[in-house]
C-alpha cells in the first residue's frame, strides 16, 4: 500500500471543495495564481454545502428597504452574544449582498417574486427578512452554481483533484510550504508543493454521534492546522439544530426543515402532550433561537418528558395546508414516508448542526502560520456563540474570497519537499496498518468517541461532566495510539476513517478543555453549574495552541470594536434572545 | 434476524476478476441500504469500501449502487424483504474499486445503432 509517490507542484493550493474552497479557487486563479482544488470525495458532491438547506442571508433589501449590511452586522453579533470576531463579521456581512450577483453570475437561480425581485424569508434572530432561497435546496443550487465555475472552460488554471485525502500539512523554516495526502482512485502518496495554502476543511460534525453533516465532516483540516502551530478559537462552541428525526434509527440526525414554519403553526409537544415551549416563552414559543431551543428540546428529554425513542413530538397538524407544503418539500417529508416516518407527527431531537469555533484567522483568512490560511466553517471566531440561520454560505462565500485573492497577491517562495519529509508521513500512515487482532479496531474508538462527546460536550454540559469527558478522552486517544486496521493491497476507506479518528482525539481533547474553562453559560455553551451569562468576566474568546503535553489555552478579550453589550438597548436583546 | 449481503469486492490493481463476499448481519435497525454499508465498513470488514464521503440524505446523488441488479441511491432505498440482498457498483462509471466508481470517468456506450457509409 502507498508504494508510489505522485508529485504535484501549484501556486496556491485549497484544501476542501465545497463553497468556500471553490470560491477561494476561483478568486486565486482570477488573481493569477496557479489553483489546486482538492476534494476528499465526488468533487462538487461530497462536502456540507450541499445539504445547507434553505436560506442565504444578504441584507439586499428587496423584502424590507430598511434592512442594510448594518442590521445584518448587528443581528449577526446580537446573536452571537457579543463573543465574534466583530472585524471578521464585518468583511462577510458587507460583502453578502455583492456575493449573491456573484453566484447568480455563476448561474444559480434564486427564487424571486413576479416583479423580479429576491424573495426573502425570515427566521428567528433576523430584525427584517433577509433569507434569499431556492426551496430546499439553496445549498446544492449554490455548489452547482461554483462547480460550474470552477469548471468553465476558460478557467485554465484550476486543476481539481478527487478523491484526495490530505494527511499532513507541510512545514519548512515555520511556513507552510504544501501537503501529502492519499489518492484514493490511484492509491499513491500525493506531495503538493504550494506556495501558499488554504484550508477549507469544514466542520467537524462527524465527532458527535448525532449530526446532520455531510459524513466527511470529521474536522481533521482544523487538526492539521492545530498540528503545524496555529491558534483555534471558540472550540466549546458548537451549534445544534433543534428538530431532526430520531426515529426510525437510520434517519437520527437528518434535520427538518422547518424554522419556517413555526409561525405557521408547527408546534412541539413533549411526551406527556403539554407544549412546552410555552412556559417559558408564551410570546414566541417554539420561534426562537436555536440554542434556546435546543436546550429545552434537551432538557425534556433528560427529564424524563420525552417520547419513547428520546424525542419531543413535532406536530405539523394545525399548519393550514400542509399539504401544498409536503409537496412542495419532498426530501424533507414524502421521501421519508418510504422509512413508515407519520409527516403528521414525527419524533424530533437536537442535532449537531455547524461548527462555530475553528482555526483562527484574520481579515485575510490568514492564520498565524506564515503560508496558511482558512475560509468558511473550519475557520472559527466568525459566529461567536450562535448562528443566525442563513449565514452559514455568505460567510463561505466572503472568506473564501478574501482568502484567496490574499494568497495569490502575496504568494511565498517555491519550496522543495524532500523525501524525508513524505517519507515521514508515509511511516505515520502506515503505522495504522495491521492485525486488528493485535491493537483497537478503529471504528470502535471512532463510535466510542462520537458517543462521549455528544453525551458530555454536547447541547448541556457541566464540570462533572467535562471533567468525566476529559478522562475518556484521553484514555481514548492513549487506544487511538494503538489503532490497527487490516492490510490491503490499495488504500482503504477503513484505513481513512482511522486517520480521521487520529485527528478527531486530538481535536476532542481542544473541545473539552475550552469548555471546562468556560465558566458561565453563552448562547450554544450551557453548562449546568454556570447556567448564566457572565459578561464582566467572560466577553472573551478561548484560543488554544498545541503543546507536546496537550492543548495550551489563553483568553482573549473581544474587541467591541463596533458594537458592544451596553450599547444595544436591553429591550431588544431580551426580547430576542 | 440474520441477513444475508453480497458485495461485489473488486480491486483491479491486483485482483483478477471480481468476486462475491458475503456478510451475514443482524438486521435490526438498519432500515436502509446505506446503513448496511456503513455498519459493514465500520464494524465488520474495514477493507471494504464504498463511497463514505456522502450527504446521506438524497443531495448529493453519489450512493448510488445496484440492490439486486437494480441502480438505486442507496440512501434512499429501503433494505429489501427476504433473506439476502446483493450489492454491486453501478454501470457507466469506470470502477476504482470494489462499489466505489470514478464518476468523472464515465464509461461510453457502446452504440445501439451504426450508421454504414452506403
Amino acid at each position: 500500500m502507498l508504494s508510489e509517490t505522485r508529485r504535484l507542484a501549484c501556486d496556491v493550493l485549497v484544501i476542501g471543495s465545497g463553497a468556500a474552497g471553490c470560491r477561494a479557487a476561483i478568486e486565486a486563479a482570477e488573481y493569477g495564481a496557479r489553483v489546486l482544488l482538492t476534494s476528499k470525495g465526488v468533487f462538487g458532491k461530497s462536502g456540507t454545502t450541499n445539504l445547507a438547506c434553505v436560506v442565504y442571508d444578504a441584507a439586499v433589501g428587496h423584502a424590507d428597504p430598511q434592512d442594510s449590511p448594518q442590521v445584518q452586522f448587528e443581528d449577526t453579533v446580537v446573536y452571537g452574544r457579543f463573543l465574534s470576531n466583530q472585524a471578521l463579521v464585518k468583511v462577510f456581512t458587507d460583502e453578502a449582498v455583492q456575493s449573491v450577483y456573484e453566484l447568480e453570475r455563476y448561474g444559480m437561480e434564486w427564487w424571486k417574486t413576479p416583479d423580479g425581485r429576491f424573495l426573502q424569508i425570515t427566521s428567528p434572530g433576523l430584525r427584517y427578512p433577509r433569507g434569499l432561497h431556492n426551496n430546499e435546496e439553496t445549498g446544492k443550487k449554490v455548489q452547482q452554481a461554483l462547480v460550474r465555475e470552477v469548471r468553465r472552460g476558460t478557467r485554465r488554471t484550476i486543476e481539481v483533484v478527487e478523491d484526495l485525502f490530505v494527511t499532513d500539512l507541510v512545514v519548512v523554516d515555520g511556513r507552510v510550504v504544501g501537503a501529502v495526502g492519499i489518492d484514493f482512485k490511484t492509491g499513491a502518496l500525493t506531495v503538493i508543493e504550494a506556495r501558499n495554502v488554504i484550508l477549507a476543511t469544514g466542520g467537524l460534525g462527524m465527532m458527535y454521534s448525532v449530526t446532520d453533516m455531510e459524513a466527511g465532516s470529521t474536522g481533521e483540516g482544523i487538526t492539521m492546522a492545530y498540528r503545524v502551530g496555529a491558534e483555534l478559537i471558540d472550540m466549546e462552541m458548537h451549534q445544534f439544530f433543534p428538530t431532526a428525526f430520531v426515529y426510525p434509527e437510520s434517519l437520527r440526525g437528518i434535520i427538518v426543515t422547518s424554522s419556517a414554519l413555526w409561525v405557521l403553526g408547527l408546534k412541539l409537544y413533549n411526551a406527556q402532550g403539554e407544549r412546552f415551549m410555552e412556559k417559558s416563552y408564551p410570546e414566541e414559543k417554539e420561534n426562537v433561537p436555536r440554542d434556546i431551543l435546543s436546550r429545552h428540546i434537551f432538557l425534556e428529554i433528560v427529564g424524563g418528558r420525552g417520547t419513547e425513542h428520546g424525542g419531543v413530538w413535532l406536530d405539523t397538524r394545525d399548519i393550514p395546508n400542509f399539504d401544498a407544503i409536503r409537496k412542495e418539500r419532498p426530501r424533507t417529508y414524502l421521501w421519508k414516508d418510504r422509512f413508515g416516518v407519520k409527516t403528521e407527527r414525527f419524533e424530533v431531537a437536537p442535532t449537531y448542526h455547524y461548527t462555530l469555533g475553528g482555526i483562527r484567522i484574520d481579515v485575510w483568512g490568514r492564520t498565524k502560520v506564515p503560508g496558511l490560511y482558512a475560509a468558511g466553517e473550519c475557520a472559527g471566531g466568525v459566529h461567536g456563540a450562535n448562528r443566525l440561520a442563513g449565514n452559514a454560505l455568505p460567510d463561505c462565500m466572503a472568506f473564501g474570497r478574501v482568502a484567496g485573492r490574499h494568497s495569490a497577491l502575496a504568494l511565498g517562495p517555491s519550496v522543495p519537499i524532500g523525501d524525508v519529509a513524505v517519507e515521514r508521513v508515509r511511516e505515520r500512515v502506515l503505522a495504522l496498518v495491521g492485525d486488528p487482532a493485535g491493537g483497537v479496531p478503529a471504528g470502535q474508538v471512532n463510535r466510542e468517541l462520537r458517543d462521549v462527546m455528544y453525551r458530555q460536550a454536547g447541547i448541556i454540559r457541566s464540570g462533572e461532566d467535562l471533567r468525566q469527558g476529559r478522562e475518556t478522552v484521553r484514555t481514548l486517544r492513549r487506544r487511538a495510539g494503538q489503532m490497527r486496521t487490516p492490510g490491503a493491497p490499495s488504500p482503504t476507506f477503513g484505513l481513512l476513517r482511522a486517520l480521521e479518528t487520529e485527528a478527531m482525539v486530538e481535536l476532542a481533547e481542544v473541545i473539552v478543555e475550552s469548555a471546562l474553562l468556560r465558566t458561565e453559560s453563552r448562547g450554544a455553551h450551557y453548562r449546568t453549574d454556570f447556567p448564566h451569562v457572565d459578561n464582566s468576566q467572560w466577553l472573551k474568546n478561548i484560543v488554544a495552541r498545541r503543546a507536546p503535553e496537550g492543548p495550551v489555552l489563553h483568553t482573549v478579550p473581544v474587541e467591541l470594536k463596533y458594537l458592544s453589550p451596553e450599547v444595544i438597548p436591553i429591550a431588544v436583546q431580551s426580547a430576542r434572545l | 434476524m440474520q441477513f444475508k449481503v453480497r458485495v461485489f469486492r473488486y480491486d483491479p490493481k491486483v485482483d483478477s476478476q471480481p468476486r462475491y463476499q458475503v456478510y451475514e448481519i443482524d438486521r435490526t435497525g438498519k432500515l436502509r441500504v446505506l446503513d448496511v454499508l456503513e455498519h459493514l465498513c465500520d464494524e465488520v470488514d474495514p477493507t471494504l469500501n464504498y463511497r463514505r464521503y456522502l450527504c446521506r440524505d438524497t443531495m448529493c446523488n453519489t450512493c448510488f449502487a445496484k440492490v439486486n441488479g437494480k441502480q438505486r441511491l442507496t440512501c434512499l432505498e429501503k433494505v429489501p424483504e427476504g433473506e439476502e440482498m446483493t450489492i454491486d457498483p453501478i454501470d457507466g462509471y469506470r470502477l476504482i474499486r470494489d462499489l466505489v466508481v470514478d464518476f468523472s470517468a464515465p464509461v461510453p456506450r457502446k452504440p445501439r445503432l451504426t450508421v454504414g457509409d452506403g
